[in-house]
Order: structure tokens, then C-alpha cells, then sequence
């Protein structure tokens, strides 16, 4: 199996006035190519830091990360990221021109731009509002629109920070529907954060969970439950007290 | 029928603070102890406007006047726009400009009439320059804290998908700060009001309607200047409403960045 991620014991420390903050320690994980993975851990573990050092916004204290065989400086488009603020998509855009803007700045002409752009909002079931301005979607719709701009120009690698954690529980089941859809028919490489059990194990191939302050690897598992998962079934209930038990102990 | 009588009661309602100005006013005219020199009565004041108007003086003065307004106002704006976006986003331009504006801001414009008048003599060109200088301060203060306030979010999500300087200002940051812009602008352009009347009178400019109401005052023409000074009025309702209105309605409000 090619690995699309690898990170090397990083760390990450944090200058503030009070002092240096470690929170991130000698962090190493891989995760396969194509693979979904999940990070898990309680609050303040350094998830979001390490999305963010994924992503190229922080550059490690400590320690490399390779992404597709090359070392990480800055932010690329060969990432996609997805936030978990709704306010990450442009207001004075349509959702169909949010969608376009990285491929507007590959320079590419405007038709093809705008074909891409349907054919994305079309894969989260949006393409009726392709000509709505974000203020005028819902929570979970902006968040589609999200995934679907991410994804647009193509990048091998999907970050997701919490996408769905403030969205109401039916939402946010439906919302993983759609985003295992979406990856399956992508073959992305997607790195999703969360603390929510339930949705690690719904959505995850590979699983990090992580121990706090400072943040370090708990353990790492693969989780190979059929898909389409049902949240019900015994082998999820199963694999949900296997994790939780990393969790606690 | 209905749509008429809402409309009729909504022009009722927007006529009203007028009519009793207007009234309050009259009484003063009528019954009060000035002069009727000094406190003409409206019929005087809009007997006096209809002959500047039909003899064409009001609109030699008022075209004059916003020549020289727009021509001062556009270069504030410009360069206002321009400081404040680079004093936003780079920290040597802050450095640099932060001192120098915000001294600058606090001092009225018109402290510097004599000085342009030195360096440039009277006419047109002090005068721009003056409601230039006047007006960009407010400009670039507005535009600096509403890139300040732009959310890092966009800016994160725009720079991870490829977005580089030039395309980061125009595309992100410029309609990220229109909010504070053109509260920046506004203000501006009241500035830019306040002196051009005042400046017109130290300029000895031969036409405008700040010289009109100037002028007025030594013949006791207390009709023409009031006629001068609702003309100002007209246009400073018309600009905001055809120009900056408009502008919010096709940017802020269809955005969702302003409620309607
Ligand atoms: N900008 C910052 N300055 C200083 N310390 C920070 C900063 N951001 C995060 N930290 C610290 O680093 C640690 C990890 O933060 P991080 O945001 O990565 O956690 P998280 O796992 O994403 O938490 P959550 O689930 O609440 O989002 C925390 O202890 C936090 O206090
Ligand atoms: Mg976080």
C-alpha cells in the first residue's frame, strides 16, 4: 500500500506571553493512499494544530511531514481543507463561484471552470443552488458547498477539521452519508478530525487517537467494517467500545 | 388601489419632519423678531430659488461645486483605499503611515487652506487638492480596521487553494473590508462637503455654491444663501441614495454582509 501521508515525530509548541505551550509531541502516523482516517481525541489534544501543520498554516517545531513523497512547506493545492466555522466560504460569492476559486487561480478559462464547478455542487447534491450566496444556504448546505470548493481543483489530499460538529444530529448523519459517498467516488485521501466515537468509526479506515498535553499518539488502529456502515449493527457497537476503551484507559 | 394608498402614506410619512420644520420655521418668519431680511419667509426663499434656478445660477454654482467635490473625493478615495489596504496588510506600512494619519486625522482640513493657498495660489487645483487632503484621512483609517477585521478564515481557505498576493487583495481582502470601505467613504464624502464650502469662500473661486452663500452675506441676501444651502442638501440626499445606496444594495445586502 502506498502511503499518501507520513508524519515523522513532530511536534509543535506554541509561543504565548506566559511561556512555551507543547502541544503537539512526537506525533508519527501514515495513512495509506486513498485511505479515510480519522483523528481522534478529547478537546485541546492538538487535533486542529495538527490539521493545521497538514495543511501547511504551522510548520513543525520539530519533526517533517511528507505528503505525496514531498516534504510539506506552506500551503499547496495538492490539499484541500475544510473548516468547521460555515463562515469559510466567501459571502460575496455564489456557491457555484466559491466552488470555482481554485481553479480560477490555476488559470483556468472560465467555461471549464464553470462545468467543474456544476459537476462538484452536483456530487453534494447542490446543483440547484448553484446560484445562491452562502448567506442564503443553511448550516449544513454551506458545509457541502465547502467539501464540494475543497475538492474542486483536485487535490490529492482532503483535510477536515471538525466539518460537521455544529450541526444539529440529523444533519450531520445525513452529512456522513454524503461524505463516505463522495470519498468512495473521489478516492481521496481524507484526514477528518473529530472527538465524536460514533462518527470516527461510521466514517474512518484508519483511526489516530490521541492523548492530551501534551498531545500524543494514543494508538492507531484499522478499523475494515463493511461500508455502507450501519451504526446499529453489532460489529459497529463492537468497534466503538474497542475505541473507546483506547479513549479512557 | 391598496399599494397606492401605502405608497401615498409612506411619502405622508417621510414629508412630515419637513412639513413641520417648515411650519415652525414660518411662524418664526411670521411672528418672531427678526427682520424679514434676516428670517425670510419659505415663499420669499422659494421665490428666490426659482429665479437662481431659471436664470441658470444654481446650476453654474452647483456644477462647480461638484466638480471640484467629486474630482477631491475621488483622489481621496483612491489613495485612501490604497494606504489603507497596504497599511492593513503590511506591518512596515503600518509602521510607517500609523503615526503620520493618525496625527493627521484629528486636524480639521481647513487648517491647511493658507498653506495650499501659498503653495498652489487660489482657484480650482487648491481647492481639489484641499477636499483631497481633507477627505482621505477618514478613507484610510475605515479601509486599515476593516482589513484588520477581515476574518482569517478567508483568508486561510483562500491561500490554501492557491491564492497569492495580487489575487488575495482583489479577490478576498477588498470585498472582505466593503463594509468598513464605504463607511470610510461616507465619511469621506461629508468631509469633503464641510470644507468645499468653506474652502470656496477662502479660495476666491468666481463660481459655487459655498461662494453664493458666501457672497449672499453682504448684500443681507439671506434667500439666496438658504436657496444655496438646500440645493447642498438635494445633493448630498441624491448622492447617498443613487450612489452609495445603490452600491450597498448590489454588494452588502445581496452578500448578506448588511441587513437590508
Ligand atoms: N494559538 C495558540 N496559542 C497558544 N496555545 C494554543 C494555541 N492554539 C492552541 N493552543 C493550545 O494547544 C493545545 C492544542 O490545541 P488544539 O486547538 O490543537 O486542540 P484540539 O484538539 O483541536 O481541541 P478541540 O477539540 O477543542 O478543537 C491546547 O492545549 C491549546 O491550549
Ligand atoms: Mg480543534
Amino acid at each position: 500500500m502506498v502511503e499518501a501521508i507520513k508524519a515523522h515525530n513532530i511536534s509543535y509548541e506554541y509561543e504565548t506571553a506566559a511561556g512555551a505551550v507543547l502541544a503537539v509531541k512526537d506525533v508519527s502516523f501514515s495513512v495509506d493512499d486513498a485511505a479515510f482516517m480519522c483523528v481522534l481525541g478529547p478537546s485541546g489534544c492538538g487535533k486542529t494544530t495538527i490539521l493545521n501543520m497538514l495543511a501547511g498554516f504551522l510548520t513543525p517545531t520539530k519533526g517533517e511531514i511528507l505528503i505525496g513523497g514531498k516534504a510539506v512547506a506552506g500551503q499547496g493545492q495538492d490539499r484541500g481543507v475544510v473548516f468547521q466555522d460555515f463562515a469559510q466560504l466567501f459571502p460575496w460569492r455564489t456557491a457555484r463561484r466559491n466552488v470555482e476559486f481554485g481553479l480560477e487561480m490555476r488559470g483556468v478559462p472560465p467555461a471549464e471552470r464553470r462545468e467543474t464547478a456544476l459537476k462538484f455542487l452536483r456530487l453534494v447534491k447542490l446543483e440547484k443552488f448553484a446560484d445562491a450566496y452562502p448567506h442564503q444556504l443553511s448550516g449544513g448546505m454551506q458545509q457541502r458547498v465547502a467539501i464540494s470548493r475543497s475538492l474542486a481543483y483536485n487535490p490529492a489530499v482532503l483535510l477536515m477539521d471538525e466539518p460537521f460538529a455544529a450541526l444539529d444530529a440529523m444533519t450531520r448523519e445525513e452529512m456522513q452519508k454524503l461524505l463516505t459517498e463522495v470519498w468512495q467516488a473521489t478516492k481521496k485521501t481524507v484526514v477528518y478530525i473529530t472527538h465524536n466515537v460514533a462518527e470516527a468509526v461510521y466514517l474512518a479506515d484508519q483511526l489516530l487517537v490521541l492523548a492530551a498535553h501534551p498531545g500524543t499518539v494514543k494508538a492507531q488502529m484499522r478499523l475494515d467494517l463493511p461500508r455502507p456502515r450501519d451504526a446499529l449493527s453489532t460489529e459497529f457497537v463492537e468497534a466503538q467500545r474497542e475505541v473507546l476503551k483506547h479513549l479512557v484507559h | 388601489m391598496k399599494a397606492l394608498k401605502t405608497l401615498g402614506a409612506s411619502a405622508l410619512w417621510l414629508a412630515a419632519p419637513f412639513v413641520v420644520a417648515a411650519i415652525v420655521w414660518e411662524l418664526i418668519a411670521r411672528f418672531g423678531s427678526f427682520p424679514p431680511k434676516l428670517f425670510p419667509s419659505l415663499v420669499t426663499v422659494a421665490d428666490t430659488f426659482w429665479k437662481l434656478a431659471t436664470a441658470g445660477l444654481l446650476w453654474v454654482a452647483a456644477e462647480a461645486t461638484l466638480f471640484r467635490l467629486v474630482f477631491g473625493f475621488l483622489l481621496a478615495a483612491v489613495v485612501g483605499v490604497g494606504v489603507g489596504i497596504a497599511m492593513g496588510r503590511y506591518q512596515w506600512a503600518e509602521d510607517v503611515c500609523l503615526p503620520v494619519v493618525s496625527m493627521a486625522y484629528p486636524i480639521p482640513g481647513l487648517a491647511y487652506a493658507p498653506l495650499f493657498v501659498l503653495w498652489f495660489g487660489l482657484g480650482d487645483l487648491p481647492a481639489i487638492l484641499l477636499v483631497a487632503v481633507a477627505s482621505c484621512f477618514v478613507v484610510i483609517i475605515n479601509t486599515w480596521k476593516g482589513v484588520k477585521a477581515v476574518k482569517p478564515i478567508w483568508i486561510r481557505a483562500a491561500e490554501s487553494m492557491g491564492a497569492r498576493d495580487r489575487q488575495l487583495f482583489r479577490l478576498v481582502i477588498l470585498p472582505a473590508s466593503l463594509p468598513y470601505i464605504l463607511t470610510g467613504l461616507r465619511l469621506g464624502l461629508a468631509q469633503a462637503w464641510r470644507i468645499l464650502v468653506a474652502v470656496e469662500m477662502l479660495m476666491s473661486v468666481n463660481r459655487g455654491l459655498g461662494w453664493m452663500i458666501f457672497g449672499a452675506q453682504e448684500f443681507l441676501n439671506t434667500d439666496v444663501m438658504l436657496s444655496s444651502i438646500a440645493v447642498i442638501g438635494f445633493l448630498g440626499v441624491l448622492l447617498e441614495k443613487q450612489v452609495f445606496e445603490r452600491l450597498e444594495r448590489y454588494t452588502l445586502v445581496r452578500w448578506g454582509m448588511m441587513a437590508a
